[in-house]
């Protein structure tokens, strides 16, 4: 009887389990970004690793545990590169950064662009992602988004992510506390930021020429 | 400004050894197997790893309160059987979900870990998805999932404050401290200054 | 044996999680809630199969790799969730009409107004040199 209730059980769960990777199989055709159907595969391989969980418990095996390991590695790994190819803005120089989402055209989503003109929608994009950035304090932008030119200039291809990171590492590393990386200068026209920014001020005023005195 | 190298030196090493520490720790258990051997070469691949892939060291504020690490375990636990129960009610009931709100968190710590173990806490409590951060100023952006009142608005952020509150109690520095004892209780300090901040 | 019949609820209970952040997929309009479907049942799911098979075979070797996996998802799922939200935010097809209130577009707003004014300044700045 006992045993009759648990293969029940077990026979239902194996269903959900099936069940729920064609559900998210559905997503992952249906999806109208290339981010849906990105968690949809996530969502399958969560699946399949509580699945083959569910199989090591049933069956008495755990020769397989290491499987999951890096299932979940896999799962981790291709999530984050799929959106770090979508939003570019990781990999490229901050500068460069606004032109990213100009650069993806309606067919890379396959959704139906309400907007009219394709260059309204980069340039806001644009100048959308440059405040942004700016109000985080990572662009290096000095001025507005004249300076970002998006068609004309090359595109720096990506250096690698390990150098963009370190990159950014370092200054980080510089302030090195022990008790909280503490307000910086004070916000300041929304450009707080790191020390570098300061050096990046002053760049900027050298560049801009004919400010105030 | 206090010479810095002596304590920075000795500091990061001792941060080098503990992450040393734990890769070894990963590795005999990963190997299932607590022996001479294992441990040896745990700590040459350890070694290998930390000055191959050089990450900047983390800077742990040197303080660990077992009693609130303990309360803030627990509570985490007890929350997040709660939030996956209730987007798992969500996703079954025949009414639709409500629409979300992307709301701004100024958080009172300024520490890059602090941050980052609340957005991570974050991410799988309360039903939010950090969709950005604002580190010069401390302030978290989360997606939340049913908000389309003011009112679970504001549950949504105080639920992020009372996470920060333990823990900073549990894992914060001196400095983190004095702020959340300046600050207690932000959503009410921001309900004083007028507007929902 | 009981134990046995805990493990085989904890599975079921496993799977109904995954068929939740499954259906959740499929029903909700927004990228960004569909994220907090794909997140947070499949983590609770992934532990309650993980204390079913602790319960099957408690031995010190399979409980601290299960610790190992369990800890790895609990930190990896809001690493990789946060990365596909911020790339699916900033990309302005996706965050149009499922959002009561979007508190980072009025910073990012403010910001923009911020600069434009300063530009303006500076443009205003120059003229006056110049005359």
């Amino acid at each position: 009887m006992n045993g009759l209730v648990i293969t029940v059980i077990i026979a239902v769960a194996t269903i959900l389990f099936a069940a729920s990777v064609f559900v998210a199989l559905y997503r992952v055709i249906r999806g109208p970004s290339i981010l849906d159907r990105m968690i949809g595969t996530d969502v399958i391989l969560a699946s399949i690793m509580c699945g083959l969980g569910a199989f090591m418990a049933v069956t008495g095996r755990t020769d397989l545990l290491p499987v999951l390991i890096v299932l979940a590695m896999l799962g981790f790994v291709g999530s984050v590169s799929v959106s770090r190819y979508v939003s570019k803005s990781d990999s490229m120089t901050p500068g460069a950064e606004a032109g990213a989402l100009s650069d993806f055209s309606a067919s890379d989503w396959h959704m139906p662009k309400s907007e009219t003109a394709a260059t309204d929608d980069a340039q806001s994009a644009r100048e959308a992602a440059w405040a942004e950035d700016v109000a985080r304090g990572i662009s290096n932008v000095p001025d507005g988004p004249v300076e970002i030119t998006v068609r004309d200039e090359v595109v720096v291809p990506d250096p690698g992510p390990a150098e963009a990171t370190t990159a950014s590492a370092t200054p980080d590393d510089e302030r090195g506390e022990g008790a909280g990386s503490g307000p910086d200068a004070g916000p300041d026209d929304g450009l707080a930021g790191p020390t570098d920014e300061v050096g990046r001020h002053r760049h900027d005023d050298g560049k801009g020429g004919h400010d105030g005195p | 400004m206090t010479p810095r190298t002596p304590v920075n030196k000795g500091r990061r090493i001792v941060q080098q050894l503990v992450l040393v520490f734990f890769l070894v720790v990963l590795w005999v258990m990963l190997w299932d197997s607590l022996t001479v051997l294992s441990v040896v070469t745990g700590i040459i691949l350890a070694f290998l790893v930390t000055r191959v892939f050089y990450l900047p060291p983390v800077v742990l504020s040197g303080r660990f309160n077992i009693l609130h690490a303990a309360v803030f375990a627990g509570w985490f636990l007890y929350s997040m059987v709660i939030a996956s129960v209730e987007v798992a009610w969500f996703s079954f009931r025949p009414k639709a979900v409500g629409a979300g709100s992307v709301i701004a968190a100024d958080l009172r710590t300024r520490s890059d870990l602090m941050m980052t173990l609340v957005a991570d806490t974050a991410s799988l409590i309360p039903g939010s998805i950090i969709v950005d951060s604002d580190r010069a100023r401390g302030r978290l952006y989360l997606h939340v999932l049913d908000a389309d009142t003011d009112e679970k608005i504001l549950a949504a952020k105080k639920q992020v404050y009372d996470i920060e509150g333990l823990l900073i109690k549990a894992l914060g520095s001196t400095r983190d401290l004095a702020a959340l004892k300046v600050d207690p209780d932000p959503l009410a300090a921001s309900a004083e200054r007028g507007g929902t901040r | 044996m009981v134990l046995d019949l805990i493990s085989a609820i904890l599975i079921l209970l496993g799977a109904v999680l995954s068929l939740a952040a499954a259906v959740g997929l499929l029903r909700f309009g927004d990228l960004l809630s569909r994220m907090h479907a794909s997140a947070k049942p499949q983590v609770l799911g992934l532990v309650l199969i993980a204390i079913a098979i602790a319960i099957q075979f408690p031995t010190w070797a399979t409980v601290t790799t299960l610790a190992i996996i369990v800890s790895f998802q609990l930190v990896t799922i809001p690493v990789a969730t946060h990365m596909v939200g911020r790339a699916g935010y900033r990309t302005k097809h996706l965050r149009r009409s499922m959002l009561y209130r979007d508190e980072l577009a009025e910073a990012v707003d403010r910001a923009e107004a911020r600069e434009t004014a300063r530009e303006r300044r500076r443009e205003f700045g120059t003229d006056e040199h110049d005359g």
